[in-house]
């Protein structure tokens, strides 16, 4: 089952943040790790995905870089988190954890 | 669909080093997608369209970088106060909204080596004839459009007969509607013309359609000027590809000393600002001997306040690199600049010393070495209504 699409919309910011967290990555990169790491539950529209990348690289979140291929193609784009980034991504699963835990609350208060 | 016509439609409205490191993104994406189907045994043509096929519709990518990088910031913050705030969008981004432009003419037959000038040989096909690709300032016009859009500004087109230049009507919601001019060739010497490439209309078509608007149009700010047409505000240029003001006061200026000066058929015009030229194009560099002496003016003038200063200097030939040596009977040299700290103006002129005079008709020719005779003007930033554009700065109020 896939998730809803405002639901994956909503949080694009928070996903892409926590899939760069330990490396850079490019963007076909990050939709293989999306779905690796989800085993396929993120399923990202590609055509979207560089958008999206581009207005958090345009708010400081991420830092870009082209970088050579590995495998003799065109160079690739990597994207890493900056501190900025860094913080926004422990504020966001902080809301995601509350967000959570007051669904929870509302789920015991209805049982 | 195929690569490049894929790369086109999915850059479009994107210029300069943007667009083309989107493209390079894009197009290590599909081919590396591709060369995976091409290893489990797709032929490459279908491996390429197969990879375009998921990366999904060019518009989509589109519509999201122009979003990212030429829409205002407002909408790159919260689409969601677009919704709630409609009335108040004016308000909130008259400090954010961008048109982007560039100084490279959009010709495709252009060239960046600055040795080449116009080939302007009749018996020359298109295809031979190359000019310099340093032409002027030119706005994107889908950049103009969305930023416009946003304070509600309705587009409409028409194409006369005849005529080389599409017709863009601008109905603004105060009131008032603004013709602008789209060339769709540009001609040069001996009738060699070239097509425009890409949607972009010479900014000064911008600003001349603006002035016979009838509610207020202003004009300021030196780096990425800023327009206000009524409630309606946005800048010229962004961080990524800056516009100088010089470039934009030079194109209104103009019309205007020609006007003050329609007594001297025989003057040329010799524009210049603080390092202008030598950024914009080399093959343009001011001559030096401009900048033999550094003067220091004394105003009463805010900082910041665009002023431009002429004076009449002696007949020469003017040789710089890449251009045929142009002989100049005698000219009105125009520096634009701003107004420093306290006041201070400084002026670069091959003049040791300098008088201020208060109208061009008493102004003499300037000799090198010896008192040069200036008229200073300030911009008032009032395009329109009747209002001068540029006044003189009596002599009183200047001193050394």
């Amino acid at each position: 089952m896939k998730p809803d699409a405002n639901l994956l919309k909503g949080n694009l910011d928070l996903i892409l943040l926590e899939i760069l967290e330990p490396n850079p990555m490019y963007g076909l990169e990050i939709i293989n790790e999306a779905q690796h790491r989800t085993e396929g539950y993120f399923d990202f529209k590609e055509g979207s995905l560089y958008p999206a990348l581009h207005r958090l690289e345009q708010q400081g979140l991420l830092a870009a870089e082209f970088m050579d291929s590995t495998t003799g193609g065109p160079r690739r784009k990597y994207y890493r988190l900056t501190d900025k980034g860094n913080k926004t991504l422990a504020q966001k699963r902080l809301e995601w954890k509350r967000f959570n835990r007051a669904i929870d609350a509302l789920r015991g208060g209805a049982t | 669909m195929n690569l490049e016509k894929y790369l086109s439609q999915a850059t479009k409205g994107l210029w300069g080093k943007k667009k083309l490191e989107v493209r390079e993104e894009i197009t290590a994406h599909i081919l590396e997608r591709a060369y995976k189907h091409e290893v489990s045994g797709v032929e490459h043509d279908l491996a390429i369209t197969q990879a375009i096929a998921e990366l999904g519709d060019p518009k989509t990518i589109r519509a999201g970088m122009i979003g990212v990088h030429t829409m205002p910031n407002l909408f790159k913050i919260s689409g969601f106060l677009t919704v709630i705030a409609a009335g108040a969008i004016a308000m909130l981004s008259v400090s954010s909204a961008q048109v982007t432009g560039t100084t490279r003419m959009p010709i495709a037959a252009c060239t960046n080596d600055p040795q080449v000038t116009t080939i302007s040989n009749p018996s020359n096909s298109n295809d031979d004839r190359r000019i310099p690709c340093e032409g002027g300032l030119w706005l994107d016009l889908n950049s103009l459009r969305a930023t416009l859009k946003t304070f509600k500004v309705e587009f409409s087109e028409g194409q006369l007969l005849h005529s080389n230049a599409k017709q863009l009507y601008l109905f603004f919601p105060q009131g008032g509607m603004a013709l602008i001019q789209q060339p769709q060739t540009l001609y040069f010497g001996f009738g060699a013309k070239f097509p425009l490439s890409g949607d972009y209309i010479p900014s000064s078509s911008l600003v001349e359609g603006l002035r016979f608007l009838a509610v207020p149009f202003t004009m300021s700010g030196w780096d990425n000027p800023t327009l206000r047409v009524g409630q309606v505000k946005f800048q010229i240029g962004s961080n990524e590809i800056p516009i100088r003001g010089s470039d934009w006061y030079i194109s209104i200026l103009y019309p205007r000393i020609q006007s003050l000066m329609s007594g001297w058929t025989s003057d040329n015009i010799w524009l210049d600002a603080p390092n202008y030229m030598e950024e914009r194009a080399t093959q343009l560099k001011t001559p030096t001997y401009f900048r033999n002496y550094q003067h220091k003016i004394q105003t009463e003038l805010p900082s910041g306040q665009i002023v431009v200063v002429l004076n009449r200097a002696v007949p020469r030939t003017i040789e710089v690199a890449g251009r045929i040596p142009e002989t100049l009977p005698s000219f009105i040299r125009a520096y634009i600049a701003t107004v420093g700290e306290n006041g201070v103006l400084e002026y670069p002129s091959e003049a040791k010393s300098l008088r201020f005079v208060d109208q061009l008709k008493n102004m003499r020719l300037t000799k090198q070495e010896s008192a040069g005779d200036i008229v200073i003007l300030k911009f008032t930033h009032q395009m329109n209504l009747g209002k001068e554009t540029f006044a003189i700065i009596p002599s009183s109020k200047l001193s050394k």
